[in-house]
């Protein structure tokens, strides 16, 4: 039984009330679906919150799986729909804190040579924040959870070709704020200027 | 080419952000509280961490702002359409406007999408903004001097006035005269009146014409051309999540908008269309009465958030009051930080307390106990009340505001 028969298994028996097949699940997909929702909300605790209210959709859902996509794509589609309705319901008037910066993306491997890389990368995950919400949800999926192009227009509804359109054009406009250097890639200095759009 | 794949590498490099520790266990504790077991289903009561999960989630009230944003993030669609920019821009540039705002207002409703569930459970849901809530309105005026940018707004409703001033905020119940003083920093401009149009401004609107016009025109509105912009519908699991439609009535000789709708065919049990929201703009830059916008402090007044009027006088229009409300009489202890430095809170609730801040403030205040009670915060016009022992928040200097339980 491959991995994804073995994953879909534990759906069918979870939605008939095998606690431990749950929880399997639960421990395959919980730190994906986190670390999706984490990039998304900026800060631990929504992203925990979330995650909470995802899971707690997917077991109200079990039932409702159809096997035509995979379970990690259905589940990021709860996850992508739990974060709309929380923006709708929150309302936040502003998204994201200085200090969520300087958390973004996460733990890196650590020492000093290190440290340019990990600046580099906090300074591309916030010219993806600063892109348009359609674009910044493909790139999220497409690369930050590296599901495959079927997948993410799955989880976005979107036609495929759709799909590429945005993340070519999101492509565009971040190589747009990204400067040659030496080479190399490196970025623009101010990284969320957004009149440039 | 090369380039964008190298942008794809880097994004797939990054290191993805790992749970907190007692993440899994929450989800293991769900997992026993939510995941079904027919064998079960008689015996078990519903489920109660679901209410609680919603208070934690918290549902800040953010009027005009809010409302827009959430538009502008829902239903971008790219450029087009009738020049909705051009009477938002257009409005932006106005010194006074009475605005009407009507929205929904009373308890809570059910929506009871899937009978073969608990009320409480996904995708059922309960909320204020229910078309058999009633549909109550506020009448604002606001002026702005174009000299100082000092600008004031007066809103009246049923329930009450209120005055604002730069950051100094008055309500008068008008059933008990009650009065209540607060301090709102969040920024009192014209931008915060266009709100409701900024975020309109990318849809693709649809002319609405003919019969189509009749069912839905405004009296007084004839005139006007008026356009439609209906959202796609999503759903999870085959549940319909949102169909909603928005209406913006354009005065074509200054081009200022008269009127924006905001319409819901989202609710299972109460056939739509529903007017869920609509903003109301006319007299622009009529010179408004005086009388209209005077008000006085008194000494206890100020005195409800700790001040004196002399000491009113000191602070900066960036000052703020900040509320800590929930059970009676519990303690609390927490720090307050801007870019100055950090201050500590103490006392019991309900407390308020001002703060003039340089940059922007975090507070992270626990209950003195540990234990969870019932606890909120209001600051600048937004409000939020879960069960917790302990609340962190963020508020901007242009009035940026998040807040969350941190148990």
């Amino acid at each position: 039984m491959d991995s994804e028969t073995q994953v879909k298994e534990w759906c069918r028996q979870a939605s008939r009330g095998d606690r431990d097949a749950a929880s399997k699940l639960l421990h395959g997909q919980y730190s994906r679906i986190f670390a999706y929702l984490r990039r998304l909300a900026g800060n631990d605790a929504d992203a925990a919150d979330l995650t909470q209210e995802t899971f707690r959709k997917v077991w109200r859902s079990l039932d409702q799986f159809r096997n035509d996509s995979s379970v990690s794509t259905w589940m990021h589609r709860i996850a992508y729909c739990t974060w709309v309705d929380w923006v709708r319901q929150q309302r936040p008037v502003t998204t994201h804190s200085e200090h969520w910066w300087q958390e973004l993306p996460g733990d890196f491997p650590s020492p000093l040579e290190e440290m340019e890389t990990a600046d580099q990368l906090r300074q591309l995950w916030q010219l993806i924040d600063a892109l348009p919400e359609e674009q910044r949800m493909a790139i999220h999926l497409r690369y930050g959870q590296q599901l495959t192009l079927n997948e993410t227009a799955t989880v976005l509804e979107l036609p495929l070709s759709t799909l590429k359109l945005r993340l070519r054009t999101a492509l565009d406009l971040l190589r747009s704020r990204i400067t040659k250097s030496n080479g190399d890639l490196a970025l623009n200095t101010n990284p969320l200027t957004k009149g440039s759009q | 080419m090369k380039d964008q794949l190298e942008i794809e590498n880097w994004i797939k490099q990054t290191p993805a952000p790992r749970p907190p520790a007692d993440l899994l266990e929450k989800l293991e504790h769900d997992l026993d509280e939510l995941h079904p077991r027919p064998q079960m289903a008689e015996s078990r009561p519903a489920p109660a961490i679901s209410w609680r999960a919603i208070l934690r989630r918290w549902l800040p009230i953010t009027g005009f702002g809010g409302a827009a944003l959430v538009l502008a993030f829902l239903f971008f669609t790219g450029s087009g359409g009738r020049s909705i920019a051009d009477a938002y821009e257009n409005f932006t540039l106005l010194n006074s406007v009475h605005v009407v705002h009507h929205y929904r207002s009373g308890p809570y409703q059910h929506v009871w999408r899937d009978r073969s569930l608990p009320m409480n459970a996904y995708p059922n849901f309960s909320t204020s903004n229910h078309p058999l809530v009633p549909l109550v309105a506020d009448d604002i005026w606001f002026r702005q001097n174009p000299e100082t940018g000092r600008a004031e707004m007066v809103t009246m409703n049923e329930r009450e006035t209120i005055w604002n001033f730069a950051n100094v905020e008055l309500r008068v119940d008008h059933a008990t005269g009650e009065r209540t003083f607060r301090l709102n920093s969040r920024p009192l401009n014209i931008q915060r009146m266009a709100a409701p149009l900024s975020g309109l401004t990318d849809f693709r609107y649809r002319a609405v014409t003919g019969p189509d016009r009749e069912l839905v025109d405004q009296p007084g509105l004839e005139s006007c051309w008026l356009g439609e912009f209906e959202t796609r519908g999503s759903s999870v699991n085959g549940w319909l999540a949102a169909k909603m439609v928005i209406r913006v009535w354009l005065n074509e000789e200054d081009h200022l908008a008269r009127r924006i709708e905001w319409i819901d065919h989202d609710f299972a049990d109460v056939s739509g269309p529903w007017i869920m929201s609509a903003w109301e703009f006319d007299d622009f830059d009529e010179p408004f009465n005086d009388g209209l916008f005077a008000f006085e402090l008194t000494e206890s007044d100020v005195a409800q958030v700790g001040l004196t009027l002399a000491e009113l006088e000191q602070l900066s229009v960036n000052a703020l009051s900040i509320e800590l409300n929930g059970e009676a009489g519990v303690a609390f202890t927490g720090k307050v930080r801007d870019s100055l430095g950090t201050r500590e809170v103490t006392g019991t609730l309900p407390h308020v307390f001002v703060v003039d801040p340089v940059g922007p403030i975090s507070l992270d205040v626990r209950l003195s106990d540990g234990k969870k009670h019932t606890f909120g915060i209001s600051a600048n016009g937004m409000s939020m009340q879960t069960y917790t022992a302990r609340i962190k928040a963020e508020l901007g200097p242009n009035g940026a505001y998040s807040a969350q339980s941190s148990d």
